[in-house]
């Protein structure tokens, strides 16, 4: 009888970042069903401590280049599965931080918050290592499930509830045209590993590109392009404030990757590339256009940043058809720049929504934030450099990431789209810009009793995250030579040079 | 191979058409004498008390979900109990693999019992 | 006789044949019906028939999970979703034909039209090569499952835990416990060996 294939324990060392976060998890669930405490300040600091555990052990294996396979081939370690480890440790841990004193505003700062942030992110670690479509799938609902239950953590409030179901259903959904292409891609292939499945175009093209088709769909729902995106804004306005900071970046951020290893792995070789570039093409031009459009005539903020967070999903698919066409491992640096910067901005945004809600009451419409120039100016300076930032101004890494996707998308001969990019990147200013308006150029309509703003949400991690995210969004715009190094060097992981 | 489980088919047929014979010739034959207090509704000999749509606890939902995940983990069991003896040398790694799954499972276990999801408040 | 050796040579087409089409029956009247009982029970006609396709591809051990998670648990699960609701006819209303069923139905019929040649050619392919005769049993998913798949298993361990919290969070009504633990109590306790519980009432 021929043996198992051993695992050893390299094994369990080469999935550490997510194993970690997994046991972290667990721990807090125990600790409180043993020792229920009224405070769960020990939940936030395990997390914090579990997610920066993760966060340097990535960063670390980024900068050694570490690239091995482990579990037989099912994940494979290379520095772009570790830079997008970085990425999302960091919008994770940012996430946390803003959680703590807006869950107790609303009454509802369980220790499962933390529990299911790190099951989550753990998903999301191991699915941007997959190299194995059960593995992927897997990894994508281990990823999803906890967040549908957060998107609803405030229980009692029926827009978090409604949110939640929304999500849920449409997410579901996903999961089941993903399901489906998965089973055509193996029946196709005979094999789930992505190196594997180009031999399933040769066998049963059939098979093969409606699985691929049925895969990507489920992909585009995740990352809300547009056609696919009619969950986004529902989503992100009834959930928690916090939690929308948790799926405006981490989990915005972890389907790009698993999408990009699959299109340049799996369904890299010419024939699907010519079927899913116009594509892709497309739905990037129709995301960009409707995202930043819709997002024009919203007046609640946590909508607006979904539309424009759906417009940034528009940007990302330029870099990544960009990347592909010039099969260059300089664009894709850029797209993971990119993400790495609208984590930062916009996590910030939804920091400053949060440090001004009150007990029963989110301070989310636009108009809410009229004379905060005067009242709050270190509060308006900061939603000003956020805002700045994701239209795009210059000095500030916003800039930086659209300038070098667009240089890219124009050296592969990508003009129309990158004119539509830059005409929908003008009109997303308007509604940035009136954000700005309302904090330093708007009269109160009711001058007696002008809104008082009171530091309700304050707390030190907020005000940790915010001057993190501020720096970072100055310092890695006018410095972007370290993420960018690092960037390339992921890159060059999955698009060797010529 | 298939062809062995023919027995069975027919056994299926049998069964199903007695069934459906008896079902059918009692409808034919039986004779039917339908009064107005025959048809009444009733509850064990009572007159009714009260409709019977009412809406479930979402307690028992509760108690049904964890039912499927923890059926779902016992379903995992079969495949490793029967390996386990073609593996006795790598037998302690197999239940160290197992373990690892049963321990994060019973930590859940732990959670919803210490959290009270079992009592019937 | 001899009608009986052709029957029991063409067995596994004729059951596929039944079974495919009964799963087909089941899985349209799931969408069509609009009493959710009457489409739970046609599920389970659905769920049933797709376990019998697995046993005629020597799936066995696939079959007995979906008999036992699916007819067994996951349509009870719906059901209790459906009698917890427990909608009256009124509430469910009459059916109402819309632009975007049938657009919806659009897309699922192109769907399987473009899957038809793939799915013709496929078999053909795959039917050549002799079958293990151990493929499919427990034995043979168990190795795969403990061996080449083991990072997949161990983290359904960890989705099911997920899955479990966030059923907990969200359906259980009270989820803070009657009395918490102060680590700051606990410390003193150690510290002065006062036993504080037998003090306060």
């Amino acid at each position: 009888m021929e043996s198992l294939i051993p695992v050893g324990l390299t094994d369990l060392q080469g999935v550490y970042p997510a194993l970690n976060l997994a046991v972290a998890g667990i721990v807090i669930l125990l600790l409180d069903a043993f020792f229920p405490m009224r405070s769960k300040l020990l939940s936030a600091w395990i997390t914090l401590i579990a997610l920066h555990l993760s966060f340097t052990c990535g960063l670390h294996r980024l900068t050694s280049g570490m690239d091995e396979t482990f579990f037989h081939g099912a994940v494979r370690m290379d520095p772009f599965t570790h830079a997008f480890t970085v990425i999302i440790c960091l919008a994770s841990t940012l996430a946390v931080l803003s959680a703590p004193k807006y869950l107790r505003l609303r009454d509802c700062h369980y220790a499962e918050y933390y529990a299911l942030i790190l099951f989550s992110v753990s998903g999301m670690l191991l699915f941007s290592a997959a190299e194995e479509l059960i593995m992927l799938f897997l990894a994508l609902e281990t990823m999803s499930i906890p967040v549908y239950c957060l998107v609803a953590f405030t229980r009692d409030n029926e827009y978090s509830t409604e949110a939640s179901m929304k999500y849920f259903v449409m997410g579901a959904f996903a999961t089941g045209f993903m399901v489906y292409g998965v089973a055509l891609l193996y029946g196709s292939a005979g094999s789930g590993y992505f190196a594997d499945l180009p031999r399933g175009a040769a066998s049963s093209p059939g098979l093969f590109y409606s699985g691929m088709t049925l895969v990507l769909i489920g992909f585009l729902f995740k990352i809300a392009a547009v056609p696919f995106n009619m969950w986004t804004p529902d989503a992100y306005e009834g959930a928690p404030t916090p939690v929308t900071t948790f799926m405006a970046e981490a989990v915005k951020a972890a389907p790009f990757s698993g999408m990009i290893k699959l299109l340049i792995v799996a369904f890299g070789f010419s024939q699907a590339v010519h079927l899913w570039m116009p594509a892709f093409i497309g739905i990037a031009i129709l995301t960009m256009v409707v995202g930043n459009m819709v997002a024009l005539v919203q007046t609640d903020m946590k909508r607006m940043l979904g539309y424009s967070s759906i417009a940034h999903s528009g940007y990302i698919l330029v870099g990544i058809v960009a990347s592909v066409k010039l099969n260059s491992s300089e664009a894709l640096a850029s797209v993971l720049y990119y993400l790495f910067i609208y984590v930062l901005m916009n996590a910030g945004a939804f920091g400053i929504l949060i440090l001004f809600s009150h007990k029963n009451k989110d301070t989310n419409a636009i108009d809410d934030l009229v004379g905060l120039g005067r009242e709050r100016p270190w509060a308006a300076a900061f939603m000003g450099i956020y805002t700045l930032s994701l239209t795009g101004i210059p000095p500030l890494g916003g800039f930086f990431g659209k300038f070098y996707i667009f240089s890219y998308a124009i050296k592969a001969g990508l003009t129309p789209l990158v004119i539509v990019a830059i005409l929908t990147s003008v009109m997303s200013a308007f509604y940035y810009l009136k954000i700005i308006v309302a904090m330093y150029f708007r009269e109160p309509s009711d001058p007696q009793h002008p809104a008082a703003f009171s530091y309700e949400g304050y707390s030190v991690f907020l005000i940790a995250m915010l001057c993190f995210t501020a720096f970072g969004v100055i310092y890695f715009g006018i410095f972007p030579k370290t993420p960018l190094t690092l960037a390339r060097l992921a890159a060059a992981s999955l698009i060797p040079a010529p | 191979m298939l062809s062995s489980y023919l027995p069975i088919l027919f056994q299926l047929v049998l069964a199903g058409g007695f069934a459906c014979a008896l079902l059918v010739l009692t409808h034919v034959l039986g004779p039917r004498r339908s009064t107005a207090v025959k048809l009444s509704p009733f509850e064990c000999g009572v007159d009714i008390l009260d409709e019977a749509h009412h809406r479930f606890s979402v307690k028992f939902y509760l108690v049904a979900m964890l039912f499927i995940l923890f059926d779902i983990e016992a379903i995992f069991f079969y495949p490793w109990a029967v390996i386990y003896r073609d593996f006795l040398s790598e037998g302690l790694f197999l239940l160290i693999e197992m373990g690892a799954f049963c321990g994060v499972l019973v930590a859940g276990f732990i959670y919803i019992w210490r959290k009270g999801v079992l009592e019937w408040a | 006789m001899i009608i009986l050796q052709t029957l029991s040579a063409r067995l596994p087409d004729i059951l596929f044949y039944l079974f495919a089409g009964l799963s087909l029956i089941g899985a349209v009247q799931v969408l069509c019906r609009r009493n959710p009982m009457n489409a739970a029970v046609s599920m389970v006609v659905t769920v049933l028939s797709i376990a019998v396709l697995y046993i005629l591809l020597s799936a066995y051990f696939i079959a007995a999970a979906q008999m036992i998670v699916y007819a067994g648990a996951i349509v009870v699960l719906f059901i209790f979703v459906i009698m917890l609701l427990n909608l009256s006819a009124k509430e469910i209303g009459r059916r109402r034909y819309t632009l975007f069923k049938a657009f919806a139905a659009f897309v699922a019929a192109a769907v399987g039209v473009s899957l038809l040649p793939g799915v013709r050619g496929a078999p053909r392919a795959i039917s050549e090569q002799p079958i293990d005769p151990s493929f499919g049993s427990a034995k043979t998913v168990g190795r795969l499952l403990f061996g080449e798949f083991l990072l997949p298993f161990e983290l359904t361990s960890i989705l099911i835990l997920a899955a479990m919290v966030a059923g907990v969070v969200l359906a259980k009504r009270d989820i803070t416990p009657n009395r918490t633990f102060s680590p700051v109590d606990a410390i003193l306790d150690l510290l002065l060996k006062s036993d504080r519980k037998d003090k306060s009432p």
